[in-house]
C-alpha cells in the first residue's frame, strides 16, 4: 500500500570524523571527492536504517556548509575569518568586494553522484537569493536587492546545469529543487526583494518540482501572504522547535500558525504543500514516536488532507551526532507510518 | 569638542578561543583550563583596547546577550532558539516565569553547560564599565508569563545590576536594548540616581521614548547623526555609532574626522562619544581588530 506521507530530510547531516577532520585540507582534490562519496554512502545507509524516503542529497557530505560552499564557488568573494552563528557554532561569512560570476557549478558534482548511487528520491537543496546577500557584506553593490538579484542570476545558471544532469540520467520523475532561505523573513520590509529574488531564480523553469526551506522565522505569517505570488510547489518549515516537548497539549502552539497557511492555500487553485518540521534539529532529545504522532496528526487536523504534507526534520540535522540524527530520523518515519495506519 | 572612544559588547572570539571551546565541549578541555584561556583572551582585549576611553568586558563567555542574566536570576529559564534581531545570529529565548534574586553571585566562578563558564565579568587590571541588557528588551524579547509584569522584572533586574555594579565598583552601567520599546525609558529611571546609565540602542531612538522621564543618562548612543541632538537634550555626553559592526570594510581615519569636524561646526555638541553602531560579534575578528585600531588612532 503507497503511504500518504512522504518522508525526507531538509539537508545537512553531521559528517563522520574522517571527512570533517580533512574537509578543508583536501577540498576539490581526488581524495576530497573519494572521502565526500565514502560519506554519502554511509550517510544513504543510515537514511535507508531509519526508513526515509527522499534522502535529499545524502546529508550534504560535498558541502561544508550552505553559505561557504556557495560563496567559495563564486569570484570576487573574501574571506576574513568567521562569525557566529549561535553558541559556539560559527560560519564563514564572506565579503562581496567586485562583480559576481559563477567559478564552476556548485552542486553538479554531488548530483551526478547521487544519480548514480541510488533510484531513490532525491531532492538538491541549494541557498537562496536573499539569503546569500542577506549572509553577505556588500562592499560593491549599490544596494540590497542589486545584489540579491545577482545571487539570483548564479542560481538560475546553477539550476540549468542541474536539470541538464538529471535529463542525462534519464529519470522519469521530476527533478526536486529545495531553495534554502533561513533569511527570508528577517527583514519584513523586503519581502519584496525576496519573492522578486526567489521568482527570478525559479521562473525560466519547467519539469522542476521547487520547494522552499525557511526555519527560525520569527513570524511565518508574512511569508505565508506572499504564497501566491511565488511559484513553489511546496513550503518546508521548522515548526518543532518552537512546540512543547509535552504529549498531552491540546493546543500545539509551534504549529498554530498552519492555519494562516491554510486560509492563504484554500484561495490557490494549485494547492501547495507543506514539509512539517516534526524534529528539534538543535537538542539532542529523541522525540518519541508519541509526540511526533501527535504533532503530525495536529497538522493534519488543520491541512485535513494527508496529500499536503510531508514530513522532516525542522532543519538539516548536522549540528547533532550521527547517533542522534539517526534516531531523530528512525522515531519520525516510525510515527509516521503509525498515522499512516490510522487514516 | 571633547571626544571619547567606546568598546561595548560581545567582542569577537579569536580563533584560538573558538577553537579551545570547541575542545572544551567535546571534553578535550577542563573548565578550569578554558577558564584560564579566557582570562588570558580578555588581558589581551584590555591591552588591544589600550587608550581606548570606556570599555566593557568583551564578553567572550557570553553565549548571547541575554544568556548570563538568564542563567544567574531566579524565575528566568532557557527556551528555543530564536534569531537575534534581524541576523543570522540566534539566541535561546529567556522565558520569564517569575522574579527573583540572583541564583548565585554572578561575579564568582560557576558551571552552567549552557554557558561555560562564569563569572559574568573580568577585569584584571582594566577599569571597565558593566553592561546588561535592557529589561524590557529582554521581557520583550522572552516567552513571558502573563502573571509577570513589565515593571515589577525591569525594576527587580535593575536592582541586581545596580548590586553587581557596585561590586564592580562602577559608577556608569551600560544598559544594552536592541531597540527601544514601549516604556522602556521610564523603566531605566528606576535605576535611582546613584548610577550613570549609558544607553546603547542600535535600533534608534526616538522623540517620544523619552516623553515620561526626566532622567539625565550619562550617555546615548545613536547611530545617526540627526539623532545627535536627541541624545544631547537627554544625556552629558551623547554618542555616535560611527563604526559598522555590520561590515567589513574598515573606514578611514579621514573619513571620521570630517564626520566629527561636521558635527563640531554645528556647534551643538561640547563633547562626543564616537563608538561602533552595534556590538563587533557581527564581524570577523580581524576586521573588529582593525576598527578598534582606527579608533584609537582618532583618540
Amino acid at each position: 500500500m503507497e503511504s500518504s506521507f512522504i518522508t525526507q530530510e531538509i539537508g545537512s547531516f553531521r559528517k563522520p570524523q574522517y571527512l570533517s577532520g580533512k574537509f578543508h585540507s583536501v577540498e576539490g582534490t581526488e581524495e576530497y571527492a573519494k572521502l565526500c562519496q565514502k560519506a554519502t554512502v554511509e550517510t544513504l545507509e543510515t537514511f535507508d536504517q531509519a526508513g526515509l524516503q527522499n534522502v535529499g542529497v545524502g546529508g550534504e557530505m560535498f558541502r561544508w556548509e550552505m553559505y561557504e560552499h556557495f560563496a567559495k564557488r563564486v569570484s570576487n568573494i573574501e574571506f576574513y575569518g568567521l562569525v557566529r552563528s549561535f553558541d559556539n557554532r560559527y560560519y564563514k561569512k564572506g565579503s562581496v568586494m567586485g562583480e559576481l560570476k559563477r567559478t564552476g557549478p556548485f552542486h553538479l558534482q554531488e548530483l551526478e553522484y547521487l544519480l548514480k548511487l541510488t533510484q531513490k528520491p532525491l531532492k538538491v537543496p541549494i541557498t537562496g537569493a536573499y539569503t546569500m546577500m542577506e549572509w553577505s557584506f556588500n562592499e560593491h553593490y549599490r544596494s540590497r536587492r542589486e545584489l540579491a538579484m545577482k545571487f539570483a542570476e548564479l542560481i538560475q545558471e546553477e539550476i540549468a546545469d542541474l536539470q541538464e544532469a538529471w535529463k542525462r540520467s534519464g529519470r522519469k520523475e521530476k527533478l526536486e529543487i529545495q531553495i534554502d532561505e533561513p533569511a527570508a523573513t528577517t527583514h519584513p520590509s523586503e519581502m519584496d526583494i525576496v519573492v522578486d529574488s526567489m521568482n527570478a531564480s525559479l521562473d525560466k523553469f519547467k519539469g522542476i518540482e521547487f520547494t522552499l526551506h525557511v526555519c527560525y522565522s520569527k513570524d511565518y505569517r508574512i511569508l505565508y501572504d506572499r504564497i501566491p505570488e511565488m511559484g513553489f510547489h511546496g513550503y518546508n518549515l521548522e515548526y518543532a522547535n518552537r512546540d512543547s516537548l509535552s504529549v498531552n497539549n491540546k493546543i500545539r502552539e509551534g504549529y498554530e500558525d498552519l492555519r494562516h497557511f491554510n486560509s492563504i492555500n484554500e484561495t490557490l487553485s494549485e494547492k501547495r504543500f507543506i514539509g512539517l518540521g516534526v524534529t528539534d534539529v538543535h537538542i539532542d532529545t529523541i522525540e518519541s514516536e508519541e509526540l511526533i504522532e501527535k504533532r503530525i496528526e495536529y497538522a493534519l487536523g488543520i491541512l485535513q488532507d494527508p496529500k499536503l504534507l510531508r514530513i522532516n526534520p525542522d532543519c538539516g540535522l548536522r549540528t547533532r551526532s550521527r547517533e542522534v540524527g539517526y534516531r531523530k530520523l528512525l522515531n519520525m518515519v516510525e510515527a509516521t507510518k503509525a498515522v499512516d495506519k490510522k487514516i | 569638542m571633547e571626544v571619547t572612544t567606546f568598546v561595548y559588547g560581545i567582542y569577537p572570539r579569536s580563533d584560538r578561543l573558538r577553537l579551545d571551546y570547541g575542545r572544551f565541549e567535546r571534553g578535550l578541555l577542563t573548565s578550569e583550563k578554558l577558564k584560564t584561556i579566557i582570562k588570558e583572551e580578555k588581558d589581551r582585549f584590555y591591552d588591544l583596547t589600550d587608550g581606548i576611553g570606556m570599555v566593557t568586558d568583551p564578553l567572550f563567555n557570553w553565549y548571547d546577550i541575554f544568556r548570563p542574566v538568564a542563567l544567574s536570576v531566579e524565575g528566568i529559564n532557557l527556551g528555543p532558539l530564536r534569531r537575534y534581531g534581524e541576523t543570522n545570529t540566534f539566541y535561546r529565548e529567556p522565558i520569564i516565569a517569575g522574579k527573583g534574586g540572583l541564583r548565585f553571585n554572578a561575579l564568582s566562578d560557576h558551571e552552567f553547560n549552557e554557558n561555560p563558564p562564569f563569572p559574568m565579568f573580568y577585569w584584571g587590571s582594566r577599569n571597565i564599565l558593566p553592561i546588561f541588557p535592557s529589561p524590557v528588551a529582554m521581557y520583550n524579547m522572552s516567552f513571558t508569563d502573563r502573571n509577570v509584569n513589565l515593571h515589577e522584572f525591569s525594576e527587580n533586574l535593575l536592582e541586581i545590576y545596580a548590586k553587581l555594579a557596585d561590586e564592580i565598583g562602577s559608577k556608569n552601567i551600560v544598559i544594552f536594548s536592541p531597540k527601544i520599546g514601549e516604556h522602556e525609558i521610564e523603566e531605566i529611571e528606576n535605576i535611582g540616581p546613584k548610577h550613570g546609565i549609558i544607553l546603547v540602542s542600535p535600533g534608534g531612538i526616538g522623540k517620544s521614548d523619552f516623553d515620561n522621564t526626566s532622567l539625565k543618562f550619562h550617555s546615548i548612543i545613536v547611530n545617526n547623526i540627526r539623532d545627535l541632538e536627541l541624545a544631547a537634550n537627554h544625556s552629558r555626553m551623547p554618542g555616535l555609532g560611527i563604526l559598522d559592526a555590520h561590515n567589513t570594510r574598515v573606514e578611514t581615519k579621514e573619513e571620521i574626522k570630517k564626520h566629527v569636524e561636521a558635527i563640531e561646526n554645528t556647534g551643538i555638541l561640547k563633547n562626543i562619544v564616537l563608538t561602533h553602531n552595534d556590538y563587533m560579534d557581527f564581524l570577523p575578528r580581524s576586521i573588529a581588530d582593525r576598527k578598534v585600531k582606527i579608533l584609537q588612532e582618532v583618540n
